[in-house]
């Protein structure tokens, strides 16, 4: 038996930052095997025509295992088990599968330059990208080595779906999920809910045992307004609409002024927003402010969250006789800050650096300080 | 109008939090009102057929708050019956502020509406 690195794709994005590998990536992993064999024996059955299938033992012996996962953003490193010796590197078997190796490289390389994948691979086994590649969050990327050189090919949320959608007849196609909303529905005859989008649609689900208590108080909420969350696996239509949830993996219950359901609004908000008027959003500044959000209001009131026309966010609190806000210029950083303050006749306004953490700290203390509405 | 007369303003759907509060957008000029404000003159029309006529144009609203015209007055913002481009149509006059005495000031307008809570809600 031989071992050997075969297949060595880097991760990047924030969640490989620490060199890890979450394990919904492992998943994805996981696919690869299956997909590299069946491109493999295309190929065999291309350059071996009379043939309908691989001679008998023809694999026999080989499979990918996970052996490391190396720095660098997060390298993870699959090696190919043979039972054939390193001796004779040329036994067919291997050279197909190298061969489907790169073939799945350069299809995803294709689409990336606008050409067709199916110069390297046929339209049937694209369905392969089902699996592999659906763990990928937005600004994530699966850099998989192009033969010959240094170069890469990457493997996101965008190409996977260019690579999904090639073929015409394919009308959905699936992509984690995150929904912000209310449960309007959970019919426990049919095992089904249906969750009305902080958008206005309508998605729909599969009523999990572990959720099944979380729906029936959720919809008993509604008129309160108690927004869920639900992480899970989408089904998108080919124009990125989500038409069902097809498994969900987490839903919880959350604060009706939750940061991440707010900046994914205000991501919703298109040129022209505010009655004609009104720029829409900064998508690198958002994800910014709400990590930036996340991070310093883990204790403290959480602030209401408004665009601006310019493009910016208000972040305020508000009180029976004061208010403080802090507008937020989402390119530079930056934030005006204002504090009127009617019992004591104050008005004081300020502008903060916020990539200086100190300025998130003194941001909280005074949110701390305003005395609130409630 | 009177010291006593409702103005009406119509909140625009994205300056409602989630918790039912008016923010502070709702009562800025925009760049292209050049400092007025826009409302109905609450001594002509009833909150809810107010948002009735706003929705009527294609615009966006998610309710009604109310500002006196001596809230205003308070503030040094005079207000305007014009009438144009409808009868029920009057502005608060911003115009005359620097920004800083503009922001202040529809902070203040901000902090009575919520007190007073919305007088219509889509």
């Amino acid at each position: 038996m031989s071992e050997f690195d075969f297949f060595v794709p880097r991760f990047t994005g924030k969640r490989f930052d620490n060199h890890s590998l979450p394990l919904d990536v492992l998943s994805d992993l996981a696919t690869f095997e299956d997909f590299l064999f069946d491109v493999a024996k295309y190929q065999y059955r291309c350059n071996n025509p009379d043939s309908t299938r691989c001679p008998p033992n023809f694999w026999s012996g080989m499979g990918l295992t996970l052996s490391e996962v190396k720095e660098g953003s997060a390298k993870t490193v699959l090696k190919l088990a043979t039972a054939a010796s390193l001796l004779f590197p040329d036994i067919p078997a291997l050279n197909y599968l190298k061969s489907a190796r790169d073939a799945i490289s350069m299809a995803i390389h294709a689409v990336e330059k606008n050409e067709p994948p199916t110069d390297h691979i046929p339209v049937h086994l694209l369905k392969h990208f089902e699996g592999f590649g659906k763990s990928l969050r937005e600004k994530e990327a699966m850099e998989l080595p192009l033969p010959g050189g240094t170069a890469v090919s990457h493997l996101t949320r965008e190409t996977r779906k260019k690579l999904l959608l090639v073929s015409e007849q394919v009308k959905t196609y699936t992509e984690n999920a995150t929904v912000f909303g209310h449960v309007s529905e959970v019919d426990q005859k049919r095992e089904s809910f249906e969750i009305l989008t902080i958008f206005g649609n309508t998605v729909s689900g599969r009523i999990e045992e572990e959720h099944r208590m979380l729906l029936v108080d959720a919809l008993r909420d509604f008129k309160s307004r108690l927004p869920v969350r639900i992480d899970g696996v989408g089904v998108f239509n080919r124009t990125g609409k989500l038409k069902e949830l097809k498994s969900v993996t987490h839903m919880s219950v959350i604060d009706p002024l939750d940061i991440s359901m707010r900046i994914a609004e205000l991501k919703s908000l298109q040129a022209g927003w505010l009655d004609g008027v009104g720029e829409s959003l900064d998508a690198d500044g958002l994800d910014w402010l709400e990590d930036s959000l996340i991070a310093a209001f883990t204790n403290a009131p959480i602030p209401k969250l408004s665009p601006t026309e310019e493009g910016g966010v208000i972040c305020e609190w508000i009180g029976p006789d004061s208010h403080f806000d802090v507008e937020i210029n989402l390119l530079e950083h930056s934030g005006e800050w204002s504090l009127l303050n009617r019992s004591s006749g104050e008005y004081l306004e300020g502008l903060f650096d916020l990539d200086d953490a100190f300025a998130w700290r003194v941001i909280v203390q005074m949110s701390k300080q305003f005395k609130g509405r409630d | 109008m009177t010291p006593e007369t409702m103005l009406l303003r119509q909140i625009h759907p994205m300056y409602f939090s989630k918790d039912g509060e008016i923010l502070r957008g709702a009562f800025k000029p925009t760049n292209s009102d050049n400092g007025f404000l826009s409302v109905y003159n609450g001594d002509m029309i009833e909150p809810a057929p107010a948002v009735h006529h706003y929705r009527e144009q294609g615009r966006k609203t998610g309710g009604v708050a109310g500002i006196t015209v001596e809230e205003c007055s308070r503030h040094q913002l005079p207000c305007i019956d014009d009438g144009v481009p409808f009868p029920e149509h009057a502005t608060i006059d911003f115009s005359k502020k620097s920004p800083s005495e503009m922001k202040k000031a529809y902070k203040e307008l901000t902090i009575y509406a919520n007190n007073r809570g919305l007088l219509a809600q889509v």
